[in-house]
């Protein structure tokens, strides 16, 4: 420790300065105090809770050139609840000036490698350094070569944390030797339900991508041991039971039995899934089961959806329907793995400053994807006087849709598409505009997988609809809307993207002439066109009757719940909470007996002169009073989407809530 | 390690709002492990060698809700008030409110497959590497998890109680709820606990909310018999 007496007349000794950090929390001024000095110091506060708020403070002064060692100090000396502290603080996305990554890296990877020291410091000091290396490519490879010397013989519980973060990192960074290592944890007894599950999911990968039968058998064959395995290890591992529900059907379907037990294994991967949903969801009291910040909204989402959509097989009795139940196994399965092993890190202005998201293949999901749109078109345009030959072309499409979901190399030539095959059939005026809303869908899913865009607008969303009755109160709403909420946020960030070049279908965003501007139809077809090709296509209905006593632009309905959509366009410069004071009325008038949310699009087309704000700042959740017209209506909030779409490609989701009803409220306010 | 009175803020920073900056949380994990020592300290038996021996973590739970839920914990004295016709469970949950317990002591737990849950891995690992508290290893078949308080423990809370004497409202909080308590199993004070509509109808993954309303209404009903 620096004694005070080595300091300089008149300046402050480094003890006090540590203590006045403390003190006041904030960025004190650290004079001209020597770094070695001020790392000494430091080291003499680095335990506990005290340990663990001087590494904050450190880590956010100003002047990084002169805490960089003071920093790595803590770092060397934190006890295990210091550590802990650290490790959840940045897991939480604390942030480190990138020049202090590399050393502290290094630092946490040696505290993590210390067998001589308590598991609980080791395991959260490996965190930490895996949180650093999510940024810094070398550190990641010293990571790699660390996990790599893991010796079953060393602490099990330590071990146990070690297989989660090989997990992660064998997700990033595919690779036979690190595999090998997770093989040889699961036979250590404290560690084997998280390697098994880790391998699990590393199997899952590689029959998600497999590209002939055999492989996709063996390898889904696999991940449903790995996985059993997990829940023979443990009391309860709700991940990994789920993951095995999922993957007996697919191996059911690949091996052909296909016999009239899917209802029964339809519900029970429903059931789990919503149960599992159930434990993804973020609480105020975080429970740490995470060793680093993953997309857990968008992995909920996913895994709803799935059950949504194996819901919504109405025959579950025929081949056609386990066909299905495999294709939205496999699109699902994929999304639900990106999500669950991409890892975020956030900026200092709370966005994304940078998304790690897994290797995957997904092209045969996105190949299904863009069947389900040609399939659509054809169905639309059958009996057409283009189009003589319908019936011949869908049976093409259903042809290609078995290959791919059998995993089977289709009749396309090497390299491919099967769609694009299947296009070359149609007349050649019509080729194009099928291509381009294909191509246009590709967009779609090219946004979810590298954009931090949908991340982000997802999330805050949801954690803005918690406050709605329908959706904080019932299980079964909750898993609608957030399903609704995830197709609505790709409609509005692709068409956020796309170019006229692209889709001609979004030529009406660019419609900037003010004697013929574009109508609220517009908005309209393009939206259900995208809807068509969407996880909503079979549960809503445009122009439909069915509720409120009007007609609704379109409706959605799942088991009992229905919503709606309703279309407007819009002239003068209104702000995002005018356009729900002026509309938002009308949209929630169709939810008097049916969930309390709704939503509403507007055509933005007030001319910004091309200004095109962050679509982050279009999206937002507005919540409103009003009187209900009938008394004796319990319901206490609405909830309203409103999306707004101009000529300058502005796009904006709002969302309202009606609040409880009370008789001698007369007003419509925030 | 030390100790820090607790309240419903966080230790040091709020909380921050999904999608929002992050923001420092330093002092949970700390303040579950204290609050988990003497949970498991007060609540232990004899054993051999100079040890104590705490039964299962589900009773461990158990416990640290009626801890974390003042609210909670009151209606219950209440119950016993009414049973029993003991005037201190009619005092002692009068006190909780005078003291605004349930708005300042309240620390939220989640609503999971077997009643309120918190992972205490962490805490836990906490405790056992300062070498206050070891976990038993399980046997073959056996599905609970007992804990070996060790002696050092109740020297450390000692400690820390003189160091920071407001530390000793754990003490008095873990004294008053085992006289609820005592020994018996987690299953059956979970069953207890089940009885609340709110905490038997919360949702999976949600907060069990709080039941202060009610609560107060009914010591207010009490008070004015």
């Amino acid at each position: 420790m620096a004694s005070d007496s080595f300091s300089e007349p008149g300046s402050v000794a480094p003890s006090d300065l540590i203590r006045r950090l403390l003190d006041d929390g904030d960025a004190q001024d650290l004079g001209d105090i020597p770094v070695d000095e001020l790392a000494a110091a430091a080291a003499d506060h680095a335990a506990e809770v005290e340990g663990a708020r001087l590494f904050v403070i450190l880590a956010e002064h100003p002047r990084a050139e002169a805490t960089t060692k003071a920093l790595v100090a803590v770092a060397e000396n934190a006890d295990v609840l210091a550590m802990m502290e650290i490790a959840s603080w940045l897991g939480r996305g604390g942030q480190v000036p990138p020049t202090h990554r590399q050393g502290l890296g290094r630092v946490f990877l040696e505290r993590a490698a210390d067998r001589s020291a308590h598991y609980g410091t080791r395991s959260q000091a490996l965190k930490a350094a895996m949180i650093m290396a999510q940024s810094e490519r070398s550190l990641l490879r010293r990571l790699q070569a660390d996990l790599l010397d893991l010796d079953p013989s060393d602490d099990g519980i330590y071990l146990r944390h070690a297989a989660r973060v090989a997990g992660a990192v064998l997700a990033h960074e595919p690779a036979d030797d690190l595999r090998h290592k997770l093989t040889e944890l699961a036979d250590v007894e404290d560690a084997e339900d998280e390697a098994a599950v880790e391998l699990g999911l590393d199997a899952l990968r590689t029959g998600l991508g497999a590209t002939t039968p055999k492989t996709a058998l063996d390898a889904f064959g696999r991940a449903r041991g790995w996985f059993a395995r997990a829940e023979d290890a443990t009391e309860t591992r709700l991940d990994a039971r789920l993951y095995r529900n999922c993957l007996d059907m697919l191996v059911a379907f690949q091996e052909g039995r296909t016999g009239e037990d899917l209802p029964e294994r339809i519900d029970t991967v429903t059931r789990s899934a919503f149960e599992y949903t159930a434990y993804l969801t973020v609480n105020d009291r975080e429970p740490e089961t995470s060793s680093w910040l993953t997309a857990k909204d968008l992995e909920r989402v996913h895994w709803t959806s799935l059950a949504l959509r194996l819901g919504a097989v109405t025959d579950k009795i025929s081949r056609s329907a386990w066909l299905k139940v495999a294709a939205v196994m496999e699109e699902e399965l994929l999304s639900v793995y990106a999500a669950s092993r991409t890892m975020f890190r956030r900026g200092s202005d709370g966005g994304l400053e940078q998304v790690v998201r897994p290797m995957i293949v997904g092209a045969m999901q996105r190949e299904l994807r863009s069947l389900d749109i040609l399939e659509h078109w054809i169905e639309e345009n059958a009996g057409s006087a283009y189009l003589p030959e319908a019936m011949s072309l869908g049976d093409l499409v259903g042809q290609a849709r078995v290959d791919l979901v059998t995993h089977r190399p289709s009749g396309a030539a090497d390299g491919s598409s099967p769609t694009a095959a299947i296009i070359e059939h149609l007349p050649a005026q019509v080729r194009e505009t099928v291509s381009a809303r294909i191509e246009a869908d590709a967009v779609i899913l090219y946004d979810e997988t590298v954009s931090r865009t949908v991340d982000e607008v997802l999330g805050t969303a949801l954690a803005a609809l918690a406050g709605n009755v329908d959706y904080g109160g019932r299980e079964d709403v909750r898993s609608f809307v957030d399903v609704l909420l995830l197709e609505v946020t790709r409609f509005v960030v692709s068409r956020y993207n796309l170019s006229k070049a692209t889709y001609p279908g979004v030529a009406y965003l660019f419609n900037r002439d003010a004697d013929n501007p574009p109508l609220e139809a517009d908005l309209q077809h393009d939206f259900v066109n995208f809807l068509m090709g969407s996880r909503l296509a079979e549960i809503c209905r445009p122009e439909a009757r069915d509720l409120g006593g009007g007609r609704v632009d379109v409706l959605f309905t799942y088991r009992w719940m229905k919503t709606t959509s309703e279309l407007k366009r819009s002239f003068p410069k209104l702000t995002l909470s005018d356009l729900v004071d002026r509309y938002g009325p009308q949209a929630i008038s169709y939810q008097g007996t049916n969930i309390a949310l709704s939503m509403l699009m507007v055509l933005d087309l007030h001319d910004r002169a091309g200004a095109q704000p962050d679509i982050r700042d279009q999206i937002g959740v507005h919540h409103r009073t009003r009187l209900c017209e009938n008394e004796d209506t319990l319901r206490d909030r609405r909830t309203i989407f409103c999306l707004t779409r101009s000529p300058t490609r502005k796009a904006v989701m709002l969302m309202a809530a009606m609040r409880p009803f009370r008789r001698f409220t007369q007003r419509l306010g925030e | 390690m030390d100790g820090q009175p607790e309240t419903t803020t966080s230790p040091d920073a709020t909380r921050p709002a999904r999608g929002g900056p992050a923001k420092p949380q330093i002092g949970f994990h700390h303040r579950d492990a204290v609050r988990l020592l003497y949970i498991l300290a007060l609540g232990s038996e004899e054993a051999a060698h100079d040890s104590r021996i705490f039964r299962g973590e589900k009773r461990a739970m158990a416990i640290d809700f009626l801890v974390r839920y003042p609210d909670y914990l009151a209606d219950e004295l209440l119950t016993r008030f009414e049973t029993e016709g003991d005037p201190a469970g009619l005092d002692a949950a009068s006190d909780i409110f005078d003291a605004d317990e349930p708005d300042l002591r309240t620390v939220a737990m989640v609503r999971w497959r077997r009643g309120a849950f918190q992972n205490i891995e962490m805490p836990l690992s906490i405790l056992a590497a300062h070498g206050l508290v070891r976990p038993l290893k399980q046997t073959a078949g056996q599905r609970r998890h007992d804990f070996i308080v060790l002696p050092a423990a109740f020297a450390f809370i000692e400690r820390i109680e003189r160091e920071q004497p407001s530390l000793g409202w754990y003490r008095s909080r873990v004294e008053l709820v085992m006289t609820l308590t005592g020994f018996r199993s987690g299953s059956d004070l979970k069953g207890d606990q089940y009885l609340h509509p709110e905490y038997r109808d919360a949702r999976h993954g949600t907060e069990i909310p709080s039941i202060k309303e009610r609560v107060l209404a009914r010591l207010r009903s009490l008070r004015g018999r």
